[in-house]
């Protein structure tokens, strides 16, 4: 820490008294000459130790000790002999310009040693800015940096539509002038405090750079605070870093967009391919038993006619299995897919979806087992069974009759997790990992079935895998679960 | 014989929910709009209303709201996968079940029947319920399963007592909170499933499979009628 001004004058003067204490000691055993190098001694340790006026007023004070103590005539000012003189005036010369040469040492290094600071500063920002996510998160976390760093309250302004809208961190919204970031917008450069307009605001705003995206930077300046043009040069950085930022994130999310849609578009192909296969078939199935029964009803044995009404029943199950898997597809394929979360216990979800499973498939033999105690999973009841369905129609496809299907639920290491094991033909390696695929078909609406149990599974934040077992073929879902709040009354 | 009015735009199910209610030994009158359903109420009360919530000319769930106070009948309605809110609406609004399109004969007539027998029952509730191997006594608050009486906290008894005043038929989510815990608490499902979770430990074999309380995924709970 550096001495205040009434002590740094204080030390001068004491330096100066030390040399001429040194020099009595020396006095008799030195020329004059020799002398005044002590107090240049005492002249440079006080240029190289104190400020500037402090170390001018050490060598005044030194070249008059001298002049005063030891020059002759002594104990007066008067000076005898042209040697004399020279002698002082060297002194006096060479004093103040090694406090010149200091004092301008010591500015550069300052200088130096800020700009290392704002380099240090402007990474922090690109660090800060960074993780990426979307322009408005990306404004308001380069706000609340903005508010940590320079202004004792900061906002980003962002152009949607056309109006700003203000990004706040550290202070009201109201603090802010939203007023003159519009106009730094406009005009292009910064306004506030240290700048030609706008300069009694007690603010600082500058745009974003010119072919970032339209939008500024602004901070709540402490009352007399008067940022100098440097300073101002490398907020002026900051306020184009914080644009650019922005800008690359806008681009981000073009890129993203437009890949997502393109994904969208190749599955919503793949989809209608694949669909214009799948509903025709039982569509063909049913069209073709209904116009048996109705033109060759009185024909047909009794059994047999039975057995045609049980296929339409059976086929029009499907079709309504599918058609709800394909709503389902394209409702939780849309980029906003908003699920009707609410807090569900798995016990009753699966209970639920197993009791209807029991009564579509009679000869299936399907044992439930829950943990008792499970903690409640933030989802949307309807699609959990939905996948538990699509599961267990999966399994009876691939399952020698009569089936035999185990469906437990326990608790996992960071949630909960939904196992469902049969014991039919199995699947490899290979095929496990690609069973989820979209649009996958092998035989019927089962491989839509398997995307959606994806889809939805992925939607609530877990994660589903199928593994081979001997015999047979387990799926295991795992869903977060989130601690409820407190107990109620 | 039993006049059960099925209110129905679409043709197709309007004729085989007739058909298979007239097989049953119901007599069904069918109509198309919520005005033609207005003028049929008016010329004769029915015992039943099966209500198909997407009617041309007015909302199932404002039809239902609005016909409730002078309607007796209890009220079935007939869903669409896609209309999974507008089901819990007219639940909400006073309609006592739903079926969820595609349903079969089965189902409708299981559900008719239900309807109808608590329809004739003694008004409700009743002192005294018997439901499988389950009794309660709202007089003496008392409940005993498989002849073991059954202790439960004065929650647990409002949610049981409150599921118990209308057996079989499907309360919401929200009529349960509204009236177990009060019209500010309707969006604390959690409440209700920590509740739930309670009875069922203390009055199923299996929790998992519940006999009595019974889980209608999304909409409610109701208790089993029989």
């Amino acid at each position: 820490m550096r001495l205040s001004r009434p002590h740094q004058y204080g030390i001068a003067a004491l330096a100066a008294a030390a040399a001429t204490l040194a020099s009595t000691a020396l006095d008799g055993h030195m020329s004059v000459a020799g002398l005044a190098l002590v107090y240049l001694l005492a002249v440079v340790a006080t240029a190289v130790a104190l400020d500037r006026g402090p170390g001018l007023a050490a060598s005044l004070l030194c070249v008059s000790a001298l002049n005063f103590f030891f020059v002759p005539p002594r104990y007066s000012f008067e000076i005898d002999g042209a040697e004399y003189w020279w002698t002082l005036a060297v002194l006096l010369a060479l004093s103040t310009w090694i406090n010149a040469l200091v004092a301008s040492l010591r500015t550069r290094r300052a200088r130096a040693e800020e700009a290392t600071a704002q380099a240090a500063q402007l990474h922090a920002l690109s660090e800060a800015l960074a993780g990426g996510g979307s322009a408005p998160k990306l404004a308001l976390e380069a706000a609340q940096w903005l508010h940590r760093e320079i202004g004792h309250g900061a906002a980003v302004f962002l152009h949607e539509g056309d109006a700003l809208r203000a990004f706040v961190a550290g202070a009201d919204a109201s603090s802010f002038q939203a007023s003159a970031a519009q106009w730094a917008v406009d005009h292009g450069r910064p306004l506030g405090r240290g700048c030609d307009d706008w300069s009694d605001l007690p603010l600082w705003c500058a745009p974003f750079a010119r072919h970032a995206p339209r939008g500024a930077v602004q901070w709540l300046l402490h009352p007399g605070a008067r940022p100098s043009r440097e300073l101002q040069q490398h907020w002026l950085a900051i306020a184009r870093q914080v644009g650019l930022a922005i800008d690359r994130e806008r681009a981000a999310q073009v890129a993203r967009d437009a890949v997502a849609a393109a994904q969208a578009e190749t599955a919503r192909n793949t989809l209608l391919a694949s669909l214009s296969h799948d509903l025709r078939t039982p569509l063909a199935a049913l069209m073709g038993t209904a116009s048996t029964l109705r033109t060759q009803a009185a024909q047909l044995p009794p059994a047999q006619r039975d057995q045609l009404l049980a296929n339409l029943e059976d086929e029009s199950r499907d079709l309504t299995a599918m058609a709800d898997n394909i709503l389902q597809l394209a409702r939780l394929s849309q980029p906003q897919a908003q699920l009707r979360r609410q807090w569900e216990s798995v016990e009753e979800v699966l209970g639920t979806a197993v009791a209807r499973l029991r009564n579509r498939w009679p000869g299936v033999r399907i044992q439930l087992r829950v943990t008792p105690g499970l903690p409640p999973v933030d989802a949307e009841a309807a699609l959990l069974a939905q996948v538990i369905a699509n599961l267990v129609d999966n399994a009876v496809r691939h399952s020698p009759a009569p089936a035999r299907i185990e469906v437990t639920a326990g608790r996992s290491r960071d949630g909960v997790f939904i196992a469902l094991r049969d014991h039919g033909e199995g699947i490899s390696e290979a095929a496990a990992a690609t069973l989820f695929e979209p649009y996958r078909r092998d035989g019927g609406a089962a491989g839509l079935g398997l995307a959606i149990c994806k889809l939805v599974v992925e939607a609530h934040g877990g994660r589903i895998a199928a593994r081979p077992c001997d015999p047979g073929t387990e799926f295991r879902i795992d869903l977060p679960a989130r601690e409820m709040e407190a107990a109620p009354p | 014989m039993t006049d059960v009015l099925v209110v129905e735009d679409e043709s197709g199910i309007a004729q085989f929910v007739a058909a298979s209610l007239s097989a049953a030994g119901l007599r069904p009158r069918t109509c198309a709009t919520a005005r033609a359903a207005d003028e049929e109420i008016r010329r004769q009360a029915p015992e039943l209303v099966i209500l198909d919530l997407g009617l041309p000319d007015e909302d199932g769930v404002q039809f239902i709201a609005r016909q409730r106070a002078s309607l007796t009948a209890p009220v079935l309605v007939l869903s669409a996968r896609t209309q999974e809110a507008e089901k819990i609406a007219a639940l909400d609004a006073g309609a006592d079940d739903y079926l969820t399109k595609p349903f079969g004969v089965g189902e409708l007539l299981a559900r008719v029947r239900a309807m109808l027998r608590r329809a004739r029952a003694a008004p409700l509730p009743a002192p005294r319920l018997q439901i499988g191997d389950l009794a309660f006594d709202r007089a003496s608050r008392e409940l005993a399963v498989r002849g073991a009486q059954v202790h439960l906290t004065p929650v647990e008894f409002k949610l049981f007592e409150r599921l118990a005043r209308s057996p079989g038929k499907v309360l919401t989510h929200r009529q349960l909170l509204a009236d177990v815990w009060g019209a500010d608490q309707v969006d604390q499902l959690h409440y209700l499933r920590i509740y739930m979770g309670h009875l069922r430990a203390k009055i199923e074999e299996d929790p998992a499979q519940p006999r009595y309380l019974l889980t209608e995924l999304g909409v409610g709970y109701r208790l089993a009628d029989e």
